[in-house]
C-alpha cells in the first residue's frame, strides 16, 4: 500500500515536467509568424524603411501578425495588390493623388478594426480633404498618431479627483502643430499658420510645455467632448469639428461652456482671453497701448540704473584706490557708534517683503519664461523645486499673500504715526533729490564731491516708490489673474488682458531692478560687500552713516565732514 | 578670522552654485526678457534688427547679474548667519571656560 502510494505520489509530482518537457520542442520550434515578413522588411533605425520589430513589439499592435493589416499577403514573396474598388478604391486613388501617405492602404486596414474612429474622422473637419475638393491632404491616422507600426498609448487617466477631463490628447498636440505651424501646408489649406506659436505662448501653452497634467492642449478645448460616468470629460480628438460648425466646442455661444469644462461660471468675456492671440493684439486698443508703455518703462528704467550701477562701481574702486594711497581707513570711534535707522516693525515688513518677492519670483518668473522654447526644460526643473507647475502656483499665491500682509503692515504703521504726529516725511522726494542726482551723477563721472544725502537719498526714494508702484501694479493685477472668472463677469475684456501684460511687465522690471541695482546699492557695492547690515539689525555705524549719509550725519552731531 | 569673512565665504559658494546650476537659465531668461520688451518696444513679430539684439544682450547681462546677485547675496547672508551661529558657540565656551 506505501509502495503504491510513493509511486503515485512520483508520477503525479513528475508528470507536469513531463508535460513541459514534451512542450518544449514544440516551443523552440513555434515560428514567429513575423518572422518571415522581418526577413526582409526589418529596419534597424527609425528613418529606414521597414519595421523595427523591438519597437513594434512595445506598441499597442506588438501582438499582431503583420497579414492582420496587410491583409492577403503570403510570404514569401513579391507580392501583388489586389485591385481596390468602390469606395476604397476612390479613397485609395483620393491618397495617391494628394501623396496623403506612402502607404496608401495603411487608412483602410485602421478602419477595418477602428472603425468607429475612422467615421468619427471622416464626419470632422479633418476627413473633409478625404471626400471633396481639396488641395492639400489632412491627417490620416499615421499623421497623427506617428509611425503606425510604433504606436504607443498615449492616453493618460486624470489624476485622481483632480482634472475633470482626461488629457488624453496631449502627446498628440504635438502633432497637431507639424501641420498647423507648417507654413506650406497653412497657406496650401487656407489656414493661420501662428495658431501653435499663439498657444504656446498663452497660459495654457505654457502649463502644459512645463508639464501640467491639468492645462488643456488641442483636443481638449477644440474635441468634442462627452462625459463617461463618473462625469469625467474625454475630449475626442477624432471629432474635432470647424470653428465655424455650430457644433464645435469653439464656436461662438459654446466657447464659455467649453472654458467652463475646467473653468466653473465662465462666461463669453472670459472665453475670449483664449483667442489664439498675442495679449497686445486685443480688440481694444489698451493693452496693445499698455504693452508698449511698460516696455519702455522697464527698458528705460533699467537702461539708466544699470549705467547708474557701473558709474557708481567705477567711483567706487577711484574712491578705494584714493583712500589707500592717502592712508585713510575706518574711524574706529565712528564704526563703534551706531543710530537707531529702522526700527523692528520697519525691519519686519522688509523681511516679509523680501521674502515674498524672491519666492514670487522663483515661482512666477519660469512660467513666463516658458515662453522661450530653450528655457523651458529650466522652467520645468525649477517648477518640479514646487512639486510641478500646480505647485508653484500655490507657493505663488501664499507669496502674494506675504507681500500684501507686509504692505497692509507698512500701510498700518504709517496710518499709526500719522494719528501720532510722529510720521516723518523724509521719504517724500523733493527739488533738493533733483540737485543730488546731478551732484551725485557728476561725482561718479569724476567731477565734485558726493553729495550730503538726508536720511534717505534719491536711490532709496526711488526703491521706496518703485516698491509702492510695484505693490499696487502687482497685487491689483495679480488678483484678476488669480480670479479670473470672477473678474471677466464684471470687468470688460481688456482690463483682464491688460492685467496679463502689466503683470508679466512689471515683473521683469521689478526684478531685474531689485536683483541688479538695489541688491548692488545694498549688498554688492565695494565698501559695503557683502551686506549693509541695516536690514537685519536697524543699526548704522557713524562711519557708515557719514559716508551714505553725510547730511543726517551732521544734522546729528553738528560736525561738518572734511570732504578733503 | 574677519567679522566679514563667513559672508565673503558664503558669497562665494554662492556664485559657484549659480556658475554651475544657474547660468544657462539666467541667460535664457534674460534674453527672453529682452525679446519681449523688443516685442513691446519695435512691435511684433520681433525682427533681428542691430537694436533688438543689442536688447537681448542686454537682457542676457541683466538676467546673468540678477540671478547672479541672488545667488551671491543668498550665500552671504547663509555665510554670515553660520558666522553668528559660529561666534555664539565660541562666546559660549569663553564663558564656559572663565567660570571654571
Amino acid at each position: 500500500m506505501r509502495a503504491k502510494t510513493i509511486l503515485l505520489l512520483s508520477l503525479l509530482l513528475t508528470l507536469p515536467w513531463a508535460a513541459s518537457a514534451a512542450d518544449a520542442p514544440a516551443k523552440a520550434a513555434a515560428p514567429d509568424p513575423n518572422q518571415a515578413c522581418l526577413d526582409c522588411h526589418s529596419a534597424a533605425k527609425p528613418d529606414e524603411s521597414g519595421v523595427r520589430p523591438v519597437e513594434f513589439g512595445k506598441s499597442v499592435h506588438g501582438s499582431f501578425g503583420c497579414t492582420d493589416c496587410h491583409a492577403g499577403y503570403q510570404a514569401p514573396g513579391p507580392h501583388e495588390l489586389t485591385p481596390l474598388d468602390g469606395a476604397d478604391g476612390a479613397l485609395v486613388a483620393r491618397f495617391d493623388a494628394l501623396k496623403a501617405s506612402t502607404a496608401p492602404r495603411a487608412y483602410l486596414a485602421c478602419q477595418n478594426c477602428h472603425g468607429e474612429v475612422t467615421e468619427q474622422l471622416a464626419a470632422s473637419v479633418h476627413g473633409k480633404w478625404m471626400k471633396g475638393d481639396a488641395k492639400v491632404a489632412g491627417p490620416t491616422c499615421a499623421k497623427c498618431h506617428g509611425t503606425v507600426h510604433e504606436i504607443v498609448k498615449g492616453v493618460q487617466a486624470p489624476a485622481a479627483g483632480d482634472a475633470k477631463f482626461t488629457i488624453g490628447a496631449r502627446a498628440i498636440s504635438a502633432r497637431c502643430e507639424k501641420c498647423h505651424s507648417d507654413a506650406t501646408f497653412t497657406e496650401k489649406a487656407g489656414l493661420k499658420d501662428d495658431v501653435g506659436a499663439t498657444f504656446r505662448d498663452s497660459i495654457h501653452g505654457r502649463l502644459v510645455a512645463v508639464g501640467s497634467a491639468r492645462a488643456p492642449a488641442c483636443a481638449d478645448c477644440h474635441g468634442s467632448a462627452e462625459k463617461d460616468a463618473k462625469g469625467v470629460l474625454h475630449p475626442n480628438a477624432h471629432r474635432i469639428l470647424a470653428k465655424t460648425d455650430a457644433a464645435s466646442p469653439v464656436a461662438g455661444k459654446n466657447r464659455a461652456q467649453t472654458c467652463g469644462r475646467c473653468h466653473d461660471g465662465a462666461s463669453d468675456n472670459f472665453a475670449q482671453l483664449v483667442a489664439h492671440r498675442p495679449a497686445a493684439e486685443s480688440d481694444s486698443k489698451i493693452p496693445h497701448f499698455l504693452h508698449v508703455v511698460f516696455s519702455w518703462l522697464a527698458a528705460l528704467t533699467l537702461f539708466f540704473f544699470a549705467g547708474h550701477v557701473l558709474l557708481d562701481l567705477a567711483a567706487e574702486i577711484r574712491h578705494k584706490v584714493k583712500a589707500r594711497k592717502a592712508g585713510h581707513g575706518p574711524d574706529p570711534v565712528k564704526e563703534a557708534l551706531f543710530v537707531q535707522r529702522f526700527d523692528i516693525h520697519q525691519r519686519a515688513q522688509h523681511w516679509l517683503m523680501l521674502s515674498g518677492v524672491i519666492v514670487l519670483g522663483v515661482t512666477g518668473w519660469p512660467l513666463r519664461g516658458a515662453g522661450s522654447a530653450e528655457a523651458i526644460e529650466s522652467s520645468r526643473k525649477i517648477m518640479a523645486l514646487f512639486g510641478g507647475p500646480h505647485g508653484a502656483a500655490l507657493v505663488h499665491r501664499i507669496a502674494a499673500v506675504v507681500i500684501i500682509i507686509s504692505g497692509a503692515y507698512h500701510l498700518g504703521y504709517l496710518l499709526l504715526h500719522g494719528a501720532r504726529r510722529t510720521l516723518a516725511f523724509s521719504m517724500l522726494p523733493g527739488p533738493r533729490d533733483v540737485f543730488e542726482i546731478r551732484d551725485n551723477l557728476r561725482y561718479m563721472l569724476g567731477f565734485g564731491d558726493r553729495p550730503g544725502y538726508g536720511k534717505y537719498s534719491y536711490l532709496e526714494k526711488f526703491d521706496y516708490w518703485a516698491v509702492f508702484w510695484g505693490m499696487i501694479m502687482m497685487v491689483g493685477t495679480g488678483f484678476v489673474l488669480w480670479f479670473p472668472v470672477f473678474f471677466a463677469k464684471y470687468a470688460p475684456h481688456w482690463i483682464l488682458t491688460s492685467a496679463q501684460i502689466i503683470h508679466g511687465e512689471e515683473a521683469t522690471l521689478a526684478l531685474l531692478f531689485l536683483f541688479v541695482v538695489h541688491f548692488y546699492n545694498a549688498h554688492l557695492k565695494p565698501s559695503i560687500f557683502p551686506m549693509n547690515w541695516v536690514w537685519l539689525t536697524g543699526k548704522m555705524s557713524h562711519s557708515m552713516l557719514e559716508e551714505e549719509h553725510r547730511g543726517q550725519y551732521e544734522d546729528l552731531t553738528g560736525k561738518k565732514k572734511d570732504p578733503h | 578670522m574677519n567679522r566679514k569673512t563667513p559672508s565673503i565665504v558664503g558669497a562665494a559658494v554662492g556664485l559657484a552654485l549659480f556658475l554651475a546650476i544657474a547660468l544657462l537659465p539666467a541667460l535664457l531668461y534674460g534674453g527672453y526678457a529682452g525679446v519681449m520688451l523688443a516685442g513691446g518696444i519695435f512691435g511684433t513679430p520681433v525682427q533681428p534688427t542691430f537694436a533688438v539684439r543689442a536688447l537681448i544682450i542686454f537682457g542676457m547681462v541683466m538676467g546673468v547679474t540678477g540671478v547672479g546677485s541672488l545667488f551671491a547675496v543668498g550665500g552671504a547672508v547663509a555665510g554670515a548667519a553660520v558666522g553668528v551661529l559660529a561666534s555664539g558657540n565660541e562666546k559660549k565656551a569663553a564663558v564656559q571656560a572663565s567660570k571654571v
